[in-house]
């Protein structure tokens, strides 16, 4: 009993090994086969890293802008150096030659200025800067809205960056005028101390005469902007122009002083008010000298942004694409392989012969997974060698994970070539078949464009193909050095065990008698 | 298990009954009834599309007949068991080998899907002695002759020592000094008590049959032995008559009168063809004949048609609905 299941086992193994040997050596025997598995995705990942720029796609532009249009000064000195993508090729006033240029293909954007801008702005419109281009591609005409963000952007801070140094300009007269003030109340206050009321009342009439001067000669421009200041020391703003309504409260105070009768001049709280008076030009006065030492820039834009990842490495494009395109070519190699296998055993009449012998489907089928299973592994084991050793590719995580994702990548893939393998009737239909997987794949398996961007159908199709989950597994293991998702290699293994199941299925129904 | 020991007990391995596959509308084999003997070569002969393959492929159990039904060492070839299976070999008509692998390799692959221990070498040098190939097992089958891939195929159908096989058109293709040493290998098969099943175009090929069924368009027009065929197409043995001078009709019909003489076929003024029941016992009384009419005989002997003829014979009286000649004389045209 037991001998004979022994016998039965052995017997078993070797017709299965039958298939492993065979198709292992009819690999190796392939050089070509093998070298344009392994060099081939070599080459295209180190023309591709030697290759490909990272830098923004430089747009070389047309400005629109008439010749009376108040912003012509502020274009022709800014212009050329807006956004650091735009390469300015000429600033025209005919709309008509720029657009025809840009049809003719020789420039990539067209930037028209709008006219009568202040005339609109004082009329509560924002005038538009309108972005023409001829780009069809909608990811590169995203990039073109982005473009025209950042240059108007760029425009509006340094319209601000002018306003302010003229700000600060005005404030360079205004500030000697405020001291002299607080000077005034100071002697006020002394004269008021002291008694001596006429000197007061001549004091209160100067610091009035020179308050009102300040109040009336001065821009409002410079007080809002003298406001706007506050925001470098806070967030906190009631939305009104804080500096220019204490002013008018000082006023106010003097402006009561000098209608009170000589005793009331001497009484405690006149003094209060005196001192009150000193305390808020003394505020003034350390105001405007903040606004006048803050950039202008800092002012216009008070913050900028900087990102920092927190993964262990700065990938270059070229590591980025390494993991997509490892999982991507093994399983279209696998694919492939377990495609053409049953096709080409159909084509040289093998399977009449597998049909007459006692081969069983189970034991054909885990031979030639077992055989391609090998040959996947050598050819992406000399690949992945290459990238770490001589493209330098990062392998942050850990090599036993590395293999497993490999292995239920290759598991998964074969159990899709085998399926259409089965039912292919030609090699042409089996070809045919597994480049439209391919296709799919590029599309679909988050190899250039993220899963995330598709509606939750089309994701599910998505995670029916092996790539998607190997994608997501060797990113994780070899740029972020992250342990596995064990959940993503179940559910790999598992579309796997399910084709395994399909493909014995199918199998067994051609080789039984027709 | 029964029925394999009465085929045995019986004599006959392979046995059909009405054996008939239909492909649509088409019958490929239509009511084949027919025995193999175990120990011998059964040759199946016949055109192109007559349905050769097809009978090789139900008897090996990779189709299912439409009706009637074959037993095959005992069993039904639909429900063969892993223990049948082994016990036959299979040599299909086109060659299915592997062009990248070499000789041995690809004998190993053969030997291995019937369960040949991988790791021996014996039986692979055996085998690779047996078809002459031993000196090339290192070459890949891509760089062999088209015969020596023939021969090849036939050691990979015979590596795990059938006692039944089946050879379909084993030698389509190969030269006749090649062929005959394959006829010489499957008699020696035959000497070590093999049965083969081979079918064939080559209708020459008979003559190294121990049995020869003949086929056209799915039917079996007659199976005999190669000397039963011969009969069986000329309705008896033929004799040539040649005379030196000029043979009269008067002769000729007094041919006719010899006991056991059937027909007579003028081939010339000098020469002619007759149908006896039996040579020997009628070539006496001819020598007879041509001394009491005077005439010059040169000489008189026994004549083997060729196959081929014999073949033409069979099909061109299976036409005539195994219409029978009627004794007389008659002149080649």
């Amino acid at each position: 009993m037991i001998r004979d299941l022994v016998s039965d086992l052995w017997g078993s193994f070797v017709r299965s090994t039958a298939f492993l040997r065979k198709d292992i050596i009819d690999f190796i025997k392939q050089p070509r086969l093998l070298l344009q598995l392994v060099l081939g995705p070599f080459l295209i990942l180190l023309i591709f890293g030697l290759g490909f720029s990272s830098q923004p796609i430089n747009l070389q532009t047309i400005i629109v802008i008439d010749k009376d249009n108040d912003l012509r000064p502020f274009i022709e000195q800014n212009a050329d150096n807006l956004a650091y993508q735009l390469i300015l090729v000429d600033i025209v006033e005919s709309e008509g030659y720029a657009k025809h240029e840009l049809a003719k293909g020789r420039i990539d954007v067209v930037i028209v200025v709008p006219e009568n801008t202040k005339e609109k702005i004082r009329s509560n419109e924002q005038p538009v800067f309108l972005t023409y281009h001829n780009i069809i591609d909608p990811m590169r005409r995203n990039y073109i809205q982005a473009f025209t963000d950042v240059v108007i952007d760029e425009v509006n801070r340094r319209t601000h960056v002018v306003a302010i140094e003229q700000a600060q300009e005005e404030m360079k007269e205004i500030q000697p005028r405020i001291e002299e003030a607080r000077s005034n109340a100071t002697n006020l206050r002394e004269a008021m101390e002291q008694g001596n009321q006429t000197e007061a009342q001549q004091e209160i009439s100067v610091l009035h005469q020179n308050l009102a001067n300040i109040q009336t000669g001065s821009v409002p421009s410079g007080w809002l902007l003298l406001g706007t200041g506050g925001l470098t020391s806070g967030l906190e703003s009631s939305g009104e122009n804080e500096q220019e309504n204490l002013l008018a409260q000082i006023l106010m105070n003097i402006n009561a002083l000098s209608h009170m009768e000589n005793d009331e001049l001497s009484s405690k709280e006149s003094i209060e008010r005196v001192i009150q008076t000193e305390e808020d030009l003394a505020e003034m006065e350390a105001a405007i000298k903040s606004f006048r030492r803050t950039d202008p820039i800092v002012i216009a834009s008070p913050f900028r942004g900087e990102s920092m990842s927190i993964a262990e490495t700065e990938t270059e494009i070229s590591d980025f694409y390494v993991p997509r395109t490892i999982a991507l070519l093994l399983q279209h190699l696998c694919i492939t392989l377990g495609a053409l296998s049953f096709v080409r055993e159909r084509q040289t009449g093998t399977m009449e012969l597998i049909k007459a012998s006692p081969l069983k489907a189970i034991e054909v089928l885990v031979g030639k997974y077992v055989a391609y299973w090998v040959a996947g592994a050598l050819a992406v084991s000399v690949l992945t060698a290459l990238l770490l050793y001589v493209l330098n590719v990062p392998m942050l995580g850990n090599l036993m994970e590395y293999v497993l994702t490999l292995a239920a990548l290759m598991f998964t893939s074969l159990g899709f070539g085998f399926l259409i393998s089965l039912v292919s009737r030609s090699i042409s239909q089996a070809v045919q078949f597994t480049m439209i997987t391919l296709l799919a794949s590029i599309f679909f398996s988050g190899f250039f464009i993220s899963l995330d961007q598709f509606q939750w159908y089309v994701q599910f199709v998505s995670w029916i193909f092996p790539a998607s989950y190997g994608i997501r597994l060797l990113e994780d293991n070899m740029l972020r050095g992250l342990s596995i998702e064990l959940l993503d290699i179940v559910i790999l293994t598992g579309i796997g065990l399910i084709l395994f199941t399909i493909a014995w299925i199918g199998l067994q129904r051609e080789l039984d008698v027709a | 298990m029964d029925q394999d020991q009465n085929s045995t007990k019986n004599g006959w391995v392979v046995k059909t009954e009405n054996l008939t596959k239909q492909f649509g509308d088409e019958k490929a084999v239509n009511e084949l009834t027919f025995e193999v003997p175990s120990g011998k070569i059964l040759g199946l002969i016949g055109p192109s599309g007559c349905g050769k393959t097809t009978t090789v492929r139900l008897l090996t159990g990779i189709l299912k007949p439409s009706q009637g039904q074959a037993i095959v060492l005992g069993s039904d070839p639909r429900q063969f068991s892993k223990a049948n299976r082994l016990k036959i070999g299979y040599m299909p008509q086109m060659t299915v080998l592997y062009p990248n692998l070499s000789v041995w390799e690809n004998l190993r692959f053969s030997g291995s899907i019937y369960g040949v221990n991988p790791f021996g070498k014996k039986r692979l040098l055996e085998i690779l002695k047996f078809v002459e190939l031993e000196e090339h097992s290192n070459k890949k089958v891509r760089d062999l002759s088209g015969g020596m891939q023939r021969r090849l195929s036939l050691a990979a159908a015979i590596i795990h020592e059938p006692s039944l096989l089946f050879l379909d058109e084993p030698t389509g293709g190969v030269d006749p000094v090649l062929r005959r040493k394959f006829w010489d290998h499957f008699e020696e098969l035959r000497d070590r008590g093999k049965t083969l099943f081979v079918t064939t175009q080559i209708v020459g090929e008979a003559a190294y049959c121990d049995l020869v069924m003949v086929m056209r368009a799915g039917s079996i027009i007659v199976m005999d032995t190669p000397e039963g065929l011969r009969r069986r197409a000329f309705n008896g043995e033929v004799v040539n008559v040649k005379v030196k001078d000029f043979l009269k009709n008067s002769a000729t019909h007094e041919l006719l009168r010899i006991e056991g003489v059937k027909k007579v076929l003028r081939i010339n003024d000098t020469h002619v063809q007759l149908v006896v029941n039996e040579a020997k016992t009628v070539i006496p009384k001819i020598i007879n004949w041509g001394k009491t009419q005077n005439i010059d005989v040169e000489s008189i002997e026994e004549y083997q048609p060729p196959f081929d003829d014999v073949f033409v014979r069979l099909v061109k009286n299976d036409n005539l609905n195994n219409q029978k000649w009627d004794d007389g004389v008659y002149y080649d045209s």
